[in-house]
């Protein structure tokens, strides 16, 4: 077992240490009082010296006077000459009476002198003193208005929270590890990726392109395997750190916010998977007709999101996750991507549900079995339509 | 109010609010007079929340007879609640928590400097009132006796202090921490000037810059200032460090945040105790400190304590080696919890009893 250090020497050889760093010049010249410089010009503090330092300094040099005493014997008698010390004691012990009343006069006289600066003292400290209690007890009222108002303020963000929190898409902070999540639910869809190819390669001679929830980064990488300058947000902070060391540009923000924060008519392209179901109602529609303002003529929109016209998607989907989700039906959305004045709007059906999951059509070509199969399509159409659809909208 | 014939003890604050320590050491120490017999607490300003629980000093204290015995909780100047103290010729105990210098809010908030200095002032005039004096440190009793206070019995202010370690951690917190790729280094304190984070920050500009180590330092704590704060927030980014000024949390989070911690830090230049310390022992989190106020005596040998005087390249030097010395973080953790237990053994309940029994 280790023996338990000795923190006093342990704090001699850390000493020791940090001389041995100053010499080897591994710290530069003066660092600590660079650092002293740099934080006092922050500060702004250069400033006269305050009165309670000046009153410290004042009481100090009063209990000095108090204390001083006259003294004979503090009178040197030294002399450089040989013998001149002895002559110097001689006139002293003669002239020592007259030495004596002397000394007693300047002592009564320095009495005198510290007694009236102790009362001027107690004056101007009896002065400041009811001025100080004035002001004090006006800025004691005056603080106390203010932390009334304060708390007023307080009550009202805090019922400004319920209503924020009790909003649809409201955020939500899971306590469970995002990991966790992904492994209970995530899941590939088969032929998604190539499908997310086809449709980065859409974007080609659209950059720069922004993507509003870069998730995995797996969009932007598609982007960039085109050559098509991207940049993403994402509220996931370690969904950012993690695109960033695969040596994307990304950066935290809210999708809404970080749309609106663009020049007007700067953009390329703009993606939006796994968004538009997760905004508040207002800023849903409201962000088709941001998107308009922010491309520059030709633009690209992508939004990719949840299809409530399938019923299988409310069966499986839909519920999982923290979060709100506000499904847009497409026929509504693209309504809105028309009434924001895109020139060109395209569905595309995503996520498809696997054939042997929906209801078999029977075989036989006699009229019972088309009027069977013709009732079970429109069911199909209905209950197992994808699960997602994409529009990419031209401005 | 008390309106029987019963000796009442009752206490007496500049402020009662929730969440405040000295208020709610208050409740604490009128749980346990209360077995003596009546026992209030008066406060010059009462949070609306509290009304009901406090009662405010000057509509209230109407006492039919001078029979009682007064608590008075010291920290801060109150001319209206020092004028009602020296007015009144009921017994006066003092229980002092120091009061800061003011020097050191001058460059930030000149008017409380202000009440700060009157404060000092105020706790001079009330001398020949006081019976006898509760200090929470030595330090602080060493402080009253300069001043002429006799009888000052040291109760260390750990009667109201909650045990984070039985509240259960934030588990998102935790989640986020442990996923941080750089080792979490906390300091519980409100941002105040005489806690001096900047000193933090420059250690760690330190430790970052000419070191090579690379720490996220939480500054966890109450901002009071805003132009302190907006100071520390331009010092961070303009030396480019990992620190984050994190605010209030609540339990939880502290609890996690205590929890994940791999040092605490405080570069305190004046404390009368220092709980967030004896909250570190109790976590076996290894201590960084500087030997200022009451710190050495709170923290024992539970601390590597850094000489006042020494800038912040030794800090650095020293949160270095704590991160680094295996053997160092063991045994600060265990001199922790043998001073922790050192400090439950002082029986502050008993040394409070005391001090008031011998003056009703």
């Amino acid at each position: 077992v280790p023996e338990s250090p000795d923190l006093d020497e342990l704090l001699a050889t850390l000493r020791a240490r940090v001389e041995e760093r100053r010499r080897d010049a591994e710290y530069p010249p003066g660092l600590e009082d660079d650092l002293d410089k740099h934080y006092r010009h922050i500060v702004g503090a250069h400033r006269p010296p305050s009165t309670a330092s000046l009153l410290d300094e004042l009481d100090g040099v009063r209990a000095e006077l108090n204390n001083f005493a006259f003294r004979s014997d503090d009178i040197s008698v030294e002399s450089r000459i040989p013998g001149g010390a002895t002559v110097h004691r001689a006139v002293a012990k003669t002239t020592s009476r007259q030495i004596q009343g002397v000394l007693e006069q300047a002592q009564r006289h320095a009495n005198l002198v510290s007694r009236t600066i102790t009362l001027m003292a107690a004056v101007s400290d009896s002065i400041a003193d009811t001025y100080d209690r004035s002001v004090m007890q006006q800025l004691d009222d005056l603080q106390l208005r203010l932390a009334e108002h304060e708390r007023e303020l307080h009550r009202t963000l805090v019922r400004l929270d319920d209503v924020i929190a009790a909003a649809p898409g409201a955020p939500v902070e899971p306590w469970y590890s995002s990991a966790a999540f992904e492994e209970r639910f995530g899941r590939d869809v088969a032929g998604a990726h190539e499908q997310d190819a086809e449709l980065a390669a859409q974007f080609v001679g659209c950059a720069p392109v922004l993507d509003l929830a870069i998730g995995g980064g797996e969009f932007l990488e598609l982007l960039r395997a085109c050559d098509v300058d991207g940049r993403g947000v994402d509220i996931d902070v370690g969904s950012v750190e993690s695109a960033r060391n695969r040596g994307l540009s990304a950066e935290v923000g809210e999708p809404y916010e970080a749309l609106r924060a663009v020049d007007d008519g700067t953009l390329g392209g703009i993606v939006m998977r796994n968004v538009i179901e997760f905004l508040p109602p207002q800023h849903a529609i409201d962000i088709v007709r941001l998107a308009a303002e922010k491309l520059r003529r030709g633009g690209k929109v992508l939004v990719d999101t949840v299809n409530p016209a399938s019923l299988v998607t409310h069966a499986r989907t839909l519920g999982i996750g923290a979060r709100t989700v506000r499904p847009l039906h497409p026929s509504y959305l693209a309504f809105l991507f028309g009434e924001a004045g895109f020139a060109e709007i395209v569905h595309i059906d995503r996520a498809p549900v696997a054939d042997d999951e929906s209801l078999e059509l029977i075989p036989g070509e006699d009229e019972t079995a088309k009027r069977l199969n013709a009732n079970f399509e429109r069911i199909n159409a209905l209950l197992f339509a994808p699960q997602g659809y994409a529009i990419v909208a031209t401005r | 109010m008390t309106t029987n014939g019963t000796t009442g003890i009752h206490q007496v604050l500049v402020a009662a609010s929730p969440g405040d320590a000295i208020t709610n050491l208050a409740f604490a120490i009128r749980d346990l007079l209360r077995t003596l017999g009546p026992s209030e607490i008066y406060a010059r300003h009462v949070h609306d929340d509290l009304r009901g629980d406090v009662r405010s000093l000057l509509d209230d204290y109407h006492p039919p007879h001078e029979r009682n015995v007064l608590m008075f909780h010291g920290s801060i100047g109150q001319p209206d609640l020092h004028a009602f103290l020296l007015g009144r010729h009921e017994p006066l105990v003092l229980v002092y928590h120091n009061i800061t210098p003011a020097k050191f809010f001058e460059p930030y908030n000149p008017a409380f400097a202000q009440l700060l200095t009157l404060g000092r002032r105020e706790l001079a005039e009330l001398r020949p009132r006081v019976v006898a004096s509760i200090a929470d440190s030595e330090y602080n009793a060493r402080e009253l006796r300069e001043l002429g206070f006799d009888d000052v019995r040291v109760a260390p202010p750990l009667l109201a202090r909650r045990d984070l370690t039985t509240v259960t951690p934030r588990a998102s917190t935790i989640n986020h921490l442990e996923h941080l790729d750089a080792p979490v280094l906390l300091c519980v304190a409100q941002l105040l000037p005489h806690k001096r984070p900047d000193y933090l920050v420059k250690a760690m500009h330190v430790a970052e810059t000419y070191l090579g180590i690379r720490n996220l330092l939480l500054l966890v704590g109450a901002h009071r200032m805003d132009a302190y704060t907006n100071a520390i927030r331009a010092q961070v980014r303009e030396l480019h460090v990992l620190v984050h000024l994190v605010g209030s949390v609540d339990d939880e989070d502290l609890a996690a945040f205590f929890r994940t911690a791999s040092a605490f830090l405080t570069a305190s230049e004046h404390e009368g105790f220092c709980i967030p310390l004896v909250e570190a022992m109790d976590f076996g989190v290894p201590i960084v400190a500087r030997a200022c106020g009451a710190v050495p005596e709170t923290a024992g040998d539970a601390a590597l304590l850094v000489p006042p005087h020494h800038g912040p390249a030794l800090f650095a030097e020293a949160v270095a080696e704590v991160m680094d010395n295996t053997t160092l973080r063991t045994t600060l953790a265990e001199s922790g919890y043998a001073r922790r237990r050192e400090l439950d053994a002082m029986r502050p309940e008993a040394t409070i009893l005391d001090s008031v029994l011998a003056v009703v």
